[in-house]
């Protein structure tokens, strides 16, 4: 079980080692504590990507994938939002939504033990270790960041991960395409190409809109 | 002799020469200036070369607009609009010689009601007026119009109505043009940003619906693009006319479409030029993206797939899974890369 004050967030850092990710929560609390964190001596990786102090989760990846020394990892997952950092539709009770891929990769791939805020612990290498394990404990972790009411400061921004937003963000850039290619023809004449690549965006659009019916 | 919006105008006029913030008077006149908006602001007084207090002298105008249009009564009204308007109207005159529909795009810019309501007067016994815009339900900042049709003109006369940007409001505009009639529309802002195409203003992308453009090729009719202008000290304004633009025939309705609403855009800001502080939304605009791509014809291909298989358009609904009830989706299977 991980406390949310100072004291009980040093001992649970104190505790971690090199291979262990803590996935905490975004409160007033956890962001005063992160600037004490980054000075510690293990000099954790904290990924947060809408705090200044927060990296994004490729950088981590990108360290370990060259073969640097694994560090801690201080995660909190509630900013892992967008599309690119979100990218895993899942079918919940709450509806579909977009979990990240990061906590799955940290353990699956890079055989990190994974304590979530309040008290699930995934330790790495057990051979029924799955993506889905990783995914239902990340999606308990968010659950329980709601019961945390006001102090939970990214609670507004988790309709991000809803269908709804993703659609209207997925339209929106096919509206960009479609611009980037009339500003491609503006002083042309339309031709083959632009009407099938037009056609190819039509056609994606109503793929996109077919596969989320009934979904949200 | 001088008016009393001439008097509150130079009363004011300090307000023009200063560069720094009025918070209180910001405060006063709610205009909710956001992380961002100043040097956006900044930014657009650098390039027109206007000090930072011509916005909120702007803003204390705008304020005192609404005083005085609930003050007075129509007569009084109808007095005080006529003295205020400026413009030279040979335009618009000459594009009211052919009988098909007029599109009047006006974007929200300067005294824009003020402009919008001396038109509609004008026009309206002579030709049909419907002006389109956002229900006051849904867009507060349009009370004010509202109030002036409703305490100028008969909402019973079929000359002058207004329509909203409904469905309803769509074929209402679509059959009054076909008709020949005016219709009034602002095509500088959009209610679903999903649906917006991008269109380059002022520099950077704008995201616009291409409805203006549509209608005019759907409805066989001709788009004039109308900018109001103050003309200080005081209220007055003067509209400001550009060339007439036709939906291009001979192009996918699309195309054609998109084309059009680049045109309307650019006669905008040649027409607000060194005004832009004048306009609406010109701290949005400026606070927003600033790059537009240009691919070369090779890349654009390339480009179209990429950005359809990335994590924005390619949900991966299909490899859902189920995180409840039933258990996981057994069949479902994650690349994970880096």
């Amino acid at each position: 079980m991980i406390e949310l004050h100072p004291a009980a967030l040093d001992a649970a850092l104190a505790e971690a080692s090199p291979r262990s990710a803590l996935v905490l929560p975004t409160t007033a609390t956890v962001i005063a504590w992160l600037q004490r964190a980054a000075e510690a001596s293990a000099r954790p990786w904290i990924v947060a990507p809408r705090l200044a102090c927060g990296l994004a989760p490729e950088v981590p990846l990108a360290q370990l994938a060259e073969g640097l020394p694994p560090r801690t990892v201080i995660l909190l997952s509630d900013q892992l939002l967008a599309p690119q950092e979100a990218p895993l539709a899942v079918q919940s009770a709450r509806g579909l939504h977009f979990l990240s891929a990061f906590e799955a990769l940290l353990a699956l791939r890079h055989e990190y033990t994974l304590r979530l805020w309040p008290e699930a612990v995934i330790p790495p290498g057990q051979p029924e270790l799955t993506v889905d394990t990783v995914l239902r404990a990340l999606h308990q972790h968010l659950v329980a960041c709601e019961r945390l009411g006001p102090e939970w400061l990214m609670a507004a921004a988790q309709n991000e991960r809803g269908l709804e937003r993703r659609l209207s963000l997925a339209r929106r850039e096919l509206r960009f395409l479609e611009a980037v290619l009339f500003r491609a023809y503006r002083q042309r004449e339309a031709d083959s190409q632009l009407s099938r690549l037009l056609d190819r965006i039509a056609e994606h659009e109503r793929a996109l809109t077919h596969s989320a019916k009934g979904l949200a | 002799m001088i008016g009393l919006d001439t008097v509150l105008s130079l009363l004011a006029w300090p307000l023009r020469w200063s560069d720094r913030r009025w918070p209180r008077l910001e405060r006063w006149l709610d205009m909710s200036l956001q992380d961002g908006d100043e040097a956006a602001l900044r930014e657009v007084c650098r390039r027109i070369g206007w000090p930072l207090g011509r916005y909120h002298h702007w803003y204390l105008l705008k304020w005192w607009i609404s005083r005085r249009v609930r003050a007075l009564d129509a007569p009084r009204c109808r007095a005080w609009l006529e003295r205020l308007d400026r413009s030279d109207y040979a335009a618009l005159d000459a594009a009211l010689q052919e009988p098909s529909g007029l599109l009047l795009a006006i974007p929200h810019h300067g005294h824009y009601i003020l402009s919008m309501i001396a038109v509609a007067e004008r026009l309206f016994r002579g030709r049909e007026v419907l002006v389109f815009y956002g229900n006051p339900q849904t867009h507060p900042g349009n009370a004010l119009f509202d109030r002036l049709y409703q305490s100028l003109f008969d909402p019973a006369d079929p000359r002058m109505q207004v329509i909203h940007d409904d469905r309803a409001g769509l074929i209402k505009a679509l059959r009054g043009l076909r008709r020949g009639a005016v219709v009034m529309i602002m095509p500088d802002v959009h209610r679903d940003e999903a649906e917006a195409h991008p269109v380059e203003f002022c520099g950077r992308p704008l995201h616009l619906m291409l409805g203006t453009a549509a209608l005019a090729r759907m409805a066989g009719a001709r788009v004039l693009p109308m900018v109001a202008c103050a003309r200080q000290p005081g209220l007055r304004f003067a509209n400001r006319f550009g060339p007439v633009l036709q939906a291009d025939a001979s192009a996918p309705a699309s195309l054609a479409d998109y084309r059009l609403t680049c045109r309307l855009f650019e006669c905008f800001e040649s027409l607000m030029a060194g005004e832009l502080l004048h306009w609406q939304y010109v701290r949005q605009h400026q606070r927003g993206e600033g790059v537009f791509p240009s691919p070369s014809d090779a890349e654009i291909e390339e480009l179209v797939e990429l950005v359809l298989s990335g994590p924005l358009l390619d949900l991966q609904l299909d490899r859902r899974r189920v995180l409840e009830g039933d258990g996981c989706n057994a069949k479902a299977e994650v690349v994970l890369d880096t």
